[in-house]
């Protein structure tokens, strides 16, 4: 055993007026006795305890000596030899499996009440400070020896609905040196493949359990253009019963009294496969997708989705051959209007030949120009017409080729030609000649398809109004639709990418911040976010959507951590030892004068 | 205090009471045992040679022919001795003790007997010389103020010894004391009445005398020989101790019992005229 405040033995000093003054106080009192004879029989009783009379008084200061001694031992903070004294982080997991019910207590109680216990354990011996973690590391104290304020500090520490984030913790420990803190994990374990990426941490395991529960992790609504039941839905769900069980998922909208669809599903242990189904009814705003199953955590059983209202694309088609084109438009002008047919200069989308000016159109409309032939800022070094053997897409991911394949295309017609610099190229021939590229001009969208129609029989593809729909869309603005329903923990930027000058949020609590276009917000709670940017507004469905959460996985996390002190600190066992000595020196003080 | 106007009424009030209880004249108020002239028809008894043909009763001769003569009760002058305690063990109560003793006094004076006072501790120290009639009540009352404690252990049988060697004529002699004499009081009391003296006990004890009330720690000390010890009293000490003078004075009463000694108990508490009133109506210190 060693001592953290060796000074303190200095109170010892204080023994000697100590004994002085007991010395003074137990001298007895002189009581006349007028029958001495008479208590000749009491002394005979007594003359068996005569040595321990006589030797009483000593044993009692003897006592407090004792008592005196285990307070200035406590007081210079002794501690074992082999207890680790560095500094220590206690990060506490408030992630949303946290939630997750343990006999009634939710592990976030469990670890909250075990980082209690270890900094009582450490008894103001050692430095600790208090953090919490789940998609970012969240100091609630500094470094402190102080147990009152690192109780406060673990007291602050509130449940989230975010996934764990193992990106936070990687973060947190980079940099981190053997001779710095320690640094414990509280946690259930539900962060993937924590055993194996993580060094520089110790794990303390909360929980026990991982079964029953299921939960939805992954889901999407979206439109579908042209379909018999125009809204679409993604679901996926994982379980972490041991048997399969059936649930009703039951879908709502906007308030809990319009059910519009139970869907009974049979989960599986684990992932399941994803369900896919449509909804008839296609109406805008709130979606709630609930699994009726009361089970041990109860955040992921509900998905929220926000479904945005359709705006049609205005689309023009200028030249004297519009017969096609005015059909590729039509065919998503019907039922719920995706696209709608205009004159040039209210459009938003003109489609046009190659070789026709473009006097009658609106200077901020963007362009669709089959067959470039000319003069034109959108080409250069337009030559003869050429044959494509094979023709290469780029990006097939993007929005203007995502829903088509241009490689299925003959591309006849197709001429030599340079794109704009900047010009971003989505389709070219072996040699390198673009054949669909998107381009921007002194802020005018331009997309260029070097082929043409009437030679190639385009007109006839099917593919050929799945192209006018992708540019219109795309040109418009609307070939990369807003999320109807994000995961908690995202940053805002990764969901609304385009929006370089920030936006306004309002959290489903009613709760508004600004936030700029450099700031991270990362959405924690779970309900439907609006977000506000000029004059456009959306709203998005906040859901956890997160397996490892969801599956509980408990099990698979292996407890790492060295004790960070015994149970009992020495001082505490000093101090027990200095009120059971003072319990016995209060029954001779008692004997004494008392009797 | 003892000359006090106030403390010669209540002493005055206790002799009052003493003449309507003994019914008496101021001479020979007190019955003796003895025969001889008084006035008092005592008994009948057989002439003898040298008897006082005086008191043969004639009426009885002329119906019996037989001579027998009346017998009287002797109607003398009693010496009345106080055996005060005055050792330290009676430093509590020595005040009640002397208040006692005055009242007593004072009753024999105006009784116009004769009264000693003396005080009782190894030996015999003199408070009151033999002293008669209501002249010697300023004395009696001045000497038992001026009356204090003595150190030493106290002797009742030496002390005894003491007293019949200066006072051979047979007497009352009443002991005022506590009776906590360490070699014990039956010796005392045999040889006082050995020597035919009517002897009376009077035991004044208080509550610290019965009753143990310290705790815990004490360092005792003898009040009479300054002996010490360290103590610690417990509820079992205590109890001891009680029992001790429990059984201590058990022995006294049983003791005066088998004696016909009379004997009255009283503490303090009890204020010293209610003890004598108390005395008298039950017609003087009986066994």
């Amino acid at each position: 055993m060693s001592f953290a405040l060796p000074l303190m033995w200095w109170g010892l000093l204080a023994l000697l007026p100590l004994v002085a003054i007991y010395f003074l106080k137990v001298r007895p009192t002189r009581k006349p006795a007028t029958a001495w004879f008479l208590w000749a029989k009491v002394f005979e009783e007594r003359r068996a305890r005569t040595l321990f009379e006589r030797f009483r008084d000593v044993f009692s200061l003897l006592l407090l000596i004792a008592v005196f001694v285990a307070i200035v031992a406590a007081a210079a903070r002794p501690y074992w030899l082999g207890d680790s004294r560095r500094d220590l982080v206690l990060l506490i997991d408030n992630s949303a499996s946290m939630n997750t019910l343990e006999a009634g207590v939710s592990r976030l109680q469990l670890a909250k009440q075990a980082a209690a216990d270890i900094v009582q354990a450490l008894d103001g011996n050692q430095r600790c400070s208090v953090a919490s973690v789940a998609d970012s590391v969240v100091f609630h104290s500094n470094l402190t020896d102080s147990p009152r304020e690192l109780l406060d500090a673990i007291e602050q520490i509130s449940s989230t609905s975010v996934p764990a984030s193992s990106a936070a913790l990687a973060q947190f420990v980079s940099g981190a040196t053997a001779t710095g803190p320690r640094r414990l994990v509280l946690s259930d374990g539900c962060w993937g493949n924590v055993g194996t990426w993580v060094e520089g941490l110790e794990w303390l395991k909360i929980g026990n359990d991982s079964a029953g529960n299921v939960g939805i992790v992954a889901c999407d609504m979206q439109r579908l253009p042209l379909a018999d039941s125009p809204v679409g839905v993604y679901l996926q769900v994982a379980s972490s019963y041991n048997e399969p069980v059936t649930v009703d998922l039951a879908v709502y909208h906007e308030t809990d009294d319009r059910l519009k669809k139970i869907v009974p599903l049979e989960i599986k242990p684990g992932i399941n496969a994803a369900e896919v189904w449509r909804i008839t009814e296609a109406d805008e705003g709130r979606w709630f997708f609930r699994l009726e199953i009361e089970d041990r955590l109860a955040d992921d059983n509900q998905a929220y989705a926000y479904l945005p209202p359709l705006v049609p694309v205005d689309v023009a088609v200028v030249g004297e051959d519009r017969f096609f084109y005015d059909n590729s438009v039509q065919a998503f002008a019907t039922g719920d209007r995706w696209l709608r047919l205009v004159e040039p200069t209210d459009a938003a989308v003109v489609m046009l030949p190659g070789n026709l000016a473009m006097t009658e159109v609106s200077s901020d409309a963007a362009l669709l120009i089959f067959n470039p032939s000319g003069e034109s800022p959108y080409w250069a070094n337009l030559a003869d017409e050429m044959i494509v053997g094979v023709a290469t897409v780029r990006d097939e991911d993007h929005p203007l080729v995502r829903h088509w394949d241009p490689t299925s295309l003959a591309w006849l017609g197709a001429k030599r030609l340079q794109a704009p610099a900047g010009a971003e190229v989505l389709v070219a021939a072996d040699d390198g000649t673009p054949l669909l590229y998107r381009a921007t001009d002194r802020g005018r969208r331009v997309v260029v398809v070097n082929l043409d129609p009437q030679q190639a029989d385009f007109f006839l593809s099917p593919w050929f109004p799945v192209l006018v729909y992708s540019v219109a869309t795309h040109l418009s603005g609307q070939g990369e639709p807003k999320p109807t329903i994000v995961a908690t923990g995202q940053d805002w930027r990764e969901f609304f990418p385009d929006e370089s000058q920030g936006l306004e949020w309002t959290t489903p609590a009613g709760e508004t911040r600004s936030l700029t276009a450099a700031e991270v917000g990362r959405i924690g709670d779970l309900g439907f976010h609006q977000f506000k940017s000029g004059a456009q507004a959306w709203q998005v469905g906040v859901s956890l959507l997160q397996s490892t959460e969801s599956l509980l996985q408990v099990s698979d996390l292996k407890e790492n951590s060295e004790p960070v002190t015994r149970r009992w600190s020495p001082a505490f066992w000093l101090t027990a030892l200095a009120i059971l000595v003072l319990i016995a020196e209060s029954v001779l003080y008692h004997r004494r004068w008392v009797g | 205090m003892f000359t006090d106007p106030s403390f010669i009424r209540r002493l005055d009030s206790l002799y009052l009471l003493a003449r309507k209880v003994l019914n008496g004249s101021l001479q020979a108020d007190r019955q003796s045992v003895r025969r001889g002239t008084g006035v008092t028809f005592a008994d009948y008894s057989e002439y003898y040679f040298g008897a006082d043909y005086r008191a043969i009763d004639w009426r009885v001769y002329a119906r019996f022919d037989d001579l027998i003569i009346k017998l009287f009760e002797v109607e003398e002058d009693t010496t009345i001795h106080i055996l005060l305690d005055t050792s330290r063990s009676m430093e509590g109560k020595f005040l009640y003790a002397r208040q006692l003793a005055a009242a007593l006094g004072y009753i024999a004076l105006n009784n116009l007997d004769r009264l000693v006072v003396h005080g009782l501790t190894d030996g015999l120290q003199s408070i009151l010389e033999s002293s008669r009639g209501r002249g010697a009540v300023l004395p009696l009352l001045s000497n038992l103020q001026a009356a204090s404690t003595r150190s030493g252990e106290t002797d009742f049988g030496n002390a005894c010894k003491l007293f019949q060697a200066r006072h051979r004529r047979r007497a009352v002699v009443i002991v005022l004391s506590d009776f906590l004499f360490p070699a014990g009081f039956d010796e005392g009391l045999s040889f006082l009445q050995w020597h035919k003296h009517d002897v009376y006990c009077l035991q004044v004890q208080d509550t610290d005398d019965l009753r143990c009330r310290w705790k815990g720690d004490v360092e005792l000390e003898c009040v009479e020989t300054g002996q010490r010890r360290r103590l610690t009293i417990t509820a079992r000490e205590a109890a001891l101790y009680e029992a001790a003078v429990q059984q201590w004075n058990d022995q006294l009463r049983s003791s005066c019992a088998r004696r016909g000694i009379g004997l009255a108990a009283t503490t303090p508490d009890v204020p010293f005229d209610q003890v004598i009133q108390d005395i008298l109506r039950r017609g003087g210190l009986v066994a």
